[in-house]
């Protein structure tokens, strides 16, 4: 393997390893704009320059591989390359970059979205001059709508055509490029052929600059106040490792401070989504908002559900199981909810030897994006639920027969709600869900549910990958997590159940439920920090 | 009705196809036939374009507007780029562009005038230094321009 001297530091380089990636290795951040490690090495934006001995001038980390020399020729008597990173040919090839992108660049930064997280900024503080040279007028493009979803600021753009890329090699939609050239390039899209698939929100957390504006996410917040945790999406069943970005929200006129998830972005997981995740998961709490979200416990009276305390929706439930033989008590678990929530159903169901069953997912469209380019097709499944392997998995069951399960049954507790049919009503309805539709509007008793943004958890994906979802907001209105409605459930059922958190619960679970037994409980839950690994069942 | 190339501008796009590798690699002479059939390269003919070479639209957008000499506008039947970098700028092609503007009715970069048979444009190096001023009038040149070569060249191109 060839050897390169990084400065100071001896590297052993790949055969077809960039020196980019060699640096990044040993710790050497290079600045970069053009790159990305999912599309394909363009080499355009210059700012990766680097001092390479011997090269007639400066190369581009970002596309320069070594090759092994013969042992005469071997630079200090052994090195296939000397590299400097940061000297001062490097620095004025830096700031002179910068000082060509910052020419026609607004300066936004006080109303940019992306102030904050923008490389144009944080290179231009790092590398770039203290005040700009240019006197002349700059040219100033204006904003284009691309599409349903996003805005191009165009006057911020950098040329770095990531984006464009973007739908060339991965999404092969090909909607986006670029028109005219040097002083005048642009971004556009064809006219009537607006930037519209499903992972166009991509291309936002692509632009390395303010250029490419989300719509629903515009002069929403400010990144500095966001609090990042990580997340899987709960869309479908391929499990996308997604980043929750939370803001305390000051609602207007009011005291309060309302958490709120500011956005959701994808987070690299090179074996489920890679760097990607679709706009059906982006903008799921979107679609969220337009359910109506059960907030308080609610008991049927007469033919009306009306709003009662936990204490008494809980001794309300407590009463109708107690009214039946357990023989005509069914539980049904859900492929919304987590492996450890399904888990504590399934225990007391067996403790108690009841009915137990898991209802089915709802089913949709699916559709890859694939290209020639992309070593990585993106599907987005056609389940739309997280977690149907790993509550089969945990409960230990095939598959779902709801309507034989409860054909008997006098009182059937179901968590989530997700518009399952139901053949016919049982005596006692109890749904343990988060929004009204048409199962909780049959229910006789209704216990709010938190959200996957409100609560811990795992899900296992379709290909058996157990992966870890954290709290990132407090649960909205009266809600509480399911496992902890359980717990209370099981205790009025003559049960006592300890557990301190939701990691207690999977620890019993890893070492009850077979299948999970070789997962490692310190990686899912750390005590202190939440790790991105994940594990294959 | 999408447009179609003519018979005889098909042979020669299937010719200029054949010479490269792959139909992509073809599209700068393929844009020129085109050209020539349609006297501008507007959307739909980039659309037949993008078909013929089987390539998105957007790739072929991209390379129309990077070159200047792809006319993205309706053009005169006489459209006259006058070149105007150094050697031609120095000896007097402002006073060219005024005087053609003068003589076919039409401004500098505004379309066609309104016999439809000029069109004026400012051009980049047309690389006849030596004879400057010059201009190029479709795919010929006209060097050493004087006033009274002008006005003798336009006269027959009125009365035509
Ligand atoms: S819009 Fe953003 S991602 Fe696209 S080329 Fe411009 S700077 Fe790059
Ligand atoms: S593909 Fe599925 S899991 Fe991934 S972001 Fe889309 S909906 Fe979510
Ligand atoms: S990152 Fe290397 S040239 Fe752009």
């Amino acid at each position: 393997m060839p050897l390169v001297k990084i400065d100071s530091q001896e590297v052993e380089i790949g055969k077809n390893e960039t020196v980019f990636n060699a640096a990044k290795r040993v710790g050497i951040d290079i600045p970069f704009y053009c790159y990305h490690p999912g599309l394909k090495i363009v080499a355009s934006c210059r700012m990766c320059l680097v001092d390479m001995v011997g090269a007639p001038k400066l190369v581009p980390a970002c596309s320069t591989t070594v090759p092994e020399l013969p042992e005469a020729k071997k630079i200090e008597g052994k090195f296939d390359a000397v590299i400097f990173t940061d000297n001062e040919k490097v620095k004025t090839a830096r700031r002179a970059v910068l000082e060509f992108l910052l020419l026609n660049h607004p300066i936004d930064c006080p109303i940019c979205d992306k102030a904050g997280e923008c490389k144009l900024q944080d290179y231009s503080f790092e590398h770039g001059n203290d005040a700009s040279r240019f006197v002349e007028i700059k040219r100033v493009p204006q904003k284009k709508d691309l599409g349903p979803s996003i805005f191009l600021y165009t006057s911020r753009c950098i040329m770095c055509s990531r984006c464009v890329r973007f739908t060339e090699e991965i999404s092969g939609t090909e909607e986006l490029k670029v028109t005219y050239r040097g002083w005048h390039a642009e971004i556009d899209v064809a006219p009537e052929k607006p930037l519209n698939n499903k992972m166009m929100g991509n291309v936002v957390d692509l632009c390395p600059v303010g250029c490419l504006i989300d719509k629903h996410e515009r002069f929403e917040g400010r990144v500095w106040n966001f609090v990042h945790t990580d997340s899987i999406c709960p869309g479908c069943s391929k499990g996308c490792n997604t980043t929750l970005d939370t803001m305390k929200h000051q609602k207007l006129n009011l005291e309060e401070l309302v958490d709120q998830v500011y956005r959701i972005r994808p987070r690299e997981n090179m074996t489920v989504n890679q760097w990607w995740i679709c706009d059906d998961g982006r903008y799921h709490l979107e679609t969220d908002k337009k359910k109506t979200r059960i907030m308080v416990p609610h008991v049927k009276q007469g033919s009306k559900l009306a709003e009662v305390s936990w204490a008494e929706a809980l001794s309300v439930s407590l009463q109708k199981i107690k009214a039946v033989s357990t023989k005509e008590v069914a539980l049904i678990g859900s492929p919304y909810a987590s492996n450890e929530e399904n888990y504590l159903l399934g225990k007391l169901a067996r403790l108690l030897g009841t009915g137990l069953d898991v209802s089915k997912p709802i089913y949709g469209d699916t559709q890859t994006f694939k290209t020639d380019k992309n070593p990585y097709p993106f599907t987005i499944e056609s389940e739309k639920a997280p977690n149907y392997r790993g509550a089969k998995t945990t409960l230990s069951l095939t598959d779902s027969q709801l309507d034989k399960t409860i054909a008997d049954k006098k009182v059937v507790i179901m968590l989530g709600s997700h518009n399952v049919e139901l053949k016919s009503k049982p005596e006692t309805l109890i749904v343990i869900g988060s929004f009204e539709d048409a199962v909780t509007a049959q229910a006789d008793v209704l216990l709010p549910a938190a959200l996957f943004t409100e609560t811990s958890g795992t899900y296992t994906n379709k290909d058996g990958a157990v992966q870890k979802f954290n709290r990132a907001i407090n649960a909205l209105g009266e809600s509480k997590a399911i496992w902890q409605i359980l717990v209370e459930l099981a205790s009025g059922l003559g049960q006592s159940w300890y557990y301190e958190n939701v990691g207690d619960v999977a620890k019993e679970m890893i070492e009850n439920v077979n299948a999970y037994k070789t997962l490692e409980l310190d990686k899912l839950y750390p005590q202190f920090s939440t790790l991105n690994e994940q594990m294959v069942v | 009705m999408a447009l179609e190339f003519s018979p005889e501008k098909k042979k020669e796009v299937d010719w200029a196809i054949s010479r490269y590798p792959n139909k992509q690699a073809a599209m700068l002479p393929v844009l020129h036939i085109a050209q020539y059939q349609f006297g501008y390269i507007s959307n739909e003919v980039m659309e037949l374009v993008a078909r013929t070479l089987e390539l998105p639209v957007n790739r072929v957008q991209d390379v129309v507007t990077f070159y200047t000499m792809y006319n993205k506008q309706p053009v005169g039947k006489y459209h006259i780029q006058v070149c105007h970098t150094l050697a031609c700028g120095i000896n007097g092609a402002a006073q060219v562009v005024n005087y053609l503007e003068e003589k076919c009715g039409v401004k500098c970069g505004e379309g066609i005038s309104k016999d439809g048979k000029f069109s004026i444009v400012k051009a980049e190096c047309l690389g006849s230094c030596g004879t400057a001023p010059m201009m190029q009038v479709n795919d010929d040149y006209y060097e050493g321009l004087t006033k009274a070569k002008i006005d003798e060249l336009v006269n027959k191109w009125k009365s035509e």
